[in-house]
Formats: C-alpha cells, structure tokens, sequence
C-alpha cells in the first residue's frame, strides 16, 4: 500500500492519488488540510454550527465515495468544496429553514490583534465586521469568505458557488461594497 | 472603479490575508496610500482577516473517524471492527451499510404500496400514470438516500422498519 509520510507539503493531487490506492494516511491528511475550509464553506450557507458540522463531515464523506470518479479536472480543494455547499443546501432544504446565527454561535473566532493601516484593530470591531458579512445574501457572503478566507481564485469561487468567474467576482465587489455601508450606518 | 483599482481590488483578499509576495505587496501598498476606495476596501478585508471563523474542536478527529470507516466498509472491511463513532452523529457508512438490506426490502414493499394504490380502480378516480411518471415518482427518487421510497420510510424508526421487514419475510 502506498503510505503518504512523505511531507507536509504533499500535493492534494498526490494524497488523492493515495488515498484511491487506499491510504489511510492520506485520507487523513486530507481531512486535517481541508476540514476547517469544509466547515467554513458549510457555515456560510446554513448559518448553524452543529448543520455546518453535519454538512461538512457529509461532504467529505461523499467526496471520499466518489473518489474514484475524481479526474483532477479542478483541484480537490474546489471539487470536495462544491460536494460540501451542495450537502449544505441539501441540509437546509431538508430542515426548510435557515437558523439565524449570531456569530457566538458560529464557532470560535480566533482574535488576531493585527495592525490595518495606522492603528490596531479592536477585536470587537473585527468580530462585528464577520456579523455582518452573514447578513449578506449567500452569494455576495460566500463570494467573499472563499475568496479571502480561502484564498481561492474568481473562477474556482464560481465553481463552488454556481457562477461564472464574472459573476463570482461582481458577487465579490458588492460584497465588499455592501459590507462596507453597512459598517459605517450601524 | 479605474482598471488600476480593478486589478488591485482583486489582490486585497490576498494582501489582506497575509498571502501576497513580498513584491506584490508593496506595489499594492504603494497604490493605498493615494486611493481612498481601494483602502476602505482592504481596511473592511483586514477586519474580517482579523476575526477568522474556526471548526469546533474535535471536527477534524470527528471527520477523520466517519471517513476511516467508510473507507474501511468500501474495502468490505468490517467498519465496527475500530469504529470510533463521533459523538450525538450516525455515520453516513456505518448507517447505509447497515440499513442497505433492510432499505431494499423496504423500499421495494413501499413502491409496491404506492403503485398498489395508485394502480387499483377507485370509484371516483382512473389512475393517472401520467400524471405519475411527470410529477410524483422522480419526487421520492431525487433524495439522496439513492432509493426510491426513501421519503415515505424516512420517517420510521429503526423499531418500526425491523417490524416492517419481518413482515415482509413472512
């Protein structure tokens, strides 16, 4: 059997590739990179903890049954994260609702004292900010946390979203537009 | 928005986030300091940079738990045999390994109550398969519990779906 204790860095392509050859390992190693991801992605669409959790453990479980059908046409990252948003929705069209969430119930928040342009940010301010990004519509909101939380690019947000990279990207700007209002009228 | 700022805007997620090279970073930079719109934007991105969301404790343990044994049950090992079950969450091997007799008994008993039902003569109705065959089947095929009938026998308990298949067997 292949085993995977080969680095830290180890593409995703290469653990996959292990894990078909039925690497536990790998498997792991998968979860370890991509769980947080999985469950961010899962929070911005049923905006519940304990859903987001359900939907992020589902998601890869279905990714990890059809494994064998992944071509490596996108990276893993965007294809367990389309799998997870679709279990998502899945979940809140099971449950016929969407709980509103303040951001206490969201999870931890890690705080991060860290410097913007001339001061440093009060992590009240920055726990505010990530209140508000969950008022936007889903689009706009995951338009954003994909993009900055997890560095994905235009075209790969759209894959996960359901949109064009264009789409993707306006999705983004208004976002950011609209967060911004916001912040400055409350 | 200038095509300058276009294509700077498109950067701030990563400047903001930590992830830009250190020569993208200050030609980015340099643009901030002369561009209100760009740095409203990125002050709004380093707040959000600063307040990361984060997984429960535990998930990934959880995760790595559910997978392991659907791995395992797709080699045909015995997923039980180390199952470490995540706490308060059937894992979706371990339940459709287990129910996935019961669920084809069952389902099969459940499409033929339906089509019973459907296909008797009733005093006051013709049955309409076509109606059926637009509307009502692909509505109980398009959960994801892959079988037809899983709409009308999700609501069971494990009690009563037992209770169904000794039914069935007799």
């Amino acid at each position: 059997m292949t085993d995977s204790r080969d680095g830290p860095d180890t593409p995703d392509e290469i653990l996959v590739d292990q894990a078909k050859a039925g690497s536990e390992v790998a498997l792991n190693r998968l979860v370890s990179r991509h769980h947080q991801t999985a469950y961010r992605v899962a929070l911005g669409i049923v905006r519940d903890p304990e859903l987001a959790a359900d939907a992020a453990q589902d998601g890869f479980l279905k990714a990890i049954q059809a494994l064998d059908r992944f071509r490596g046409d996108a990276r893993f990252r965007t294809w367990l994260l389309t799998i997870v948003g679709n279990e998502a929705r899945g979940q809140v069209r099971k449950r016929g609702r969407r709980r509103e969430s303040t951001l206490d119930d969201a999870g931890p928040v890690a705080d991060r004292a860290v410097a913007v342009d001339d001061g440093v940010v009060v992590a009240d301010e920055a726990r505010r900010a990530r209140r508000l990004l969950e008022e936007l519509p889903e689009k706009q909101r995951l338009a954003v946390q994909l993009r900055l939380d997890e560095g994905l690019s235009f075209r790969e947000v759209g894959e996960v979203i359901g949109s064009s990279e264009g789409a993707a990207r306006v999705n983004y700007h208004h976002g950011i537009k609209r967060l911004r209002e916001m912040m400055w009228k409350s | 928005m200038s095509e300058r700022c276009a294509t700077i805007q498109d950067q701030l997620p990563d400047l903001a986030a930590g992830r830009l090279g250190e020569a993208a970073r200050a030609g980015v930079e340099v643009h901030l300091r002369g561009c209100a719109a760009c740095s409203e934007a990125f002050e709004t991105l380093s707040l959000l940079a600063a307040a990361p969301v984060e997984a429960p404790a535990g998930l990934e343990e959880r995760i790595q738990a559910a997978v392991r044994s659907e791995s395992a049950a797709a080699r045909g090992a015995d997923p039980l045999a180390d199952a470490r079950p995540s706490p308060g969450r059937t894992r979706l091997g371990q339940r459709r390994r287990w129910m996935a007799p019961a669920w084809g008994l069952a389902a099969a008993a459940a499409v033929a109550l339906l089509m019973g039902r459907t296909l008797l003569p009733s005093a006051d109705s013709e049955p309409d398969l076509l109606a059926m065959a637009d509307g009502e089947l692909p509505v109980l095929l398009e959960d994801d519990a892959m079988v037809a009938g899983a709409l009308v026998l999700d609501g069971l308990s494990d009690d009563d779906l037992a209770l169904l298949l000794e039914e069935l067997e007799r």
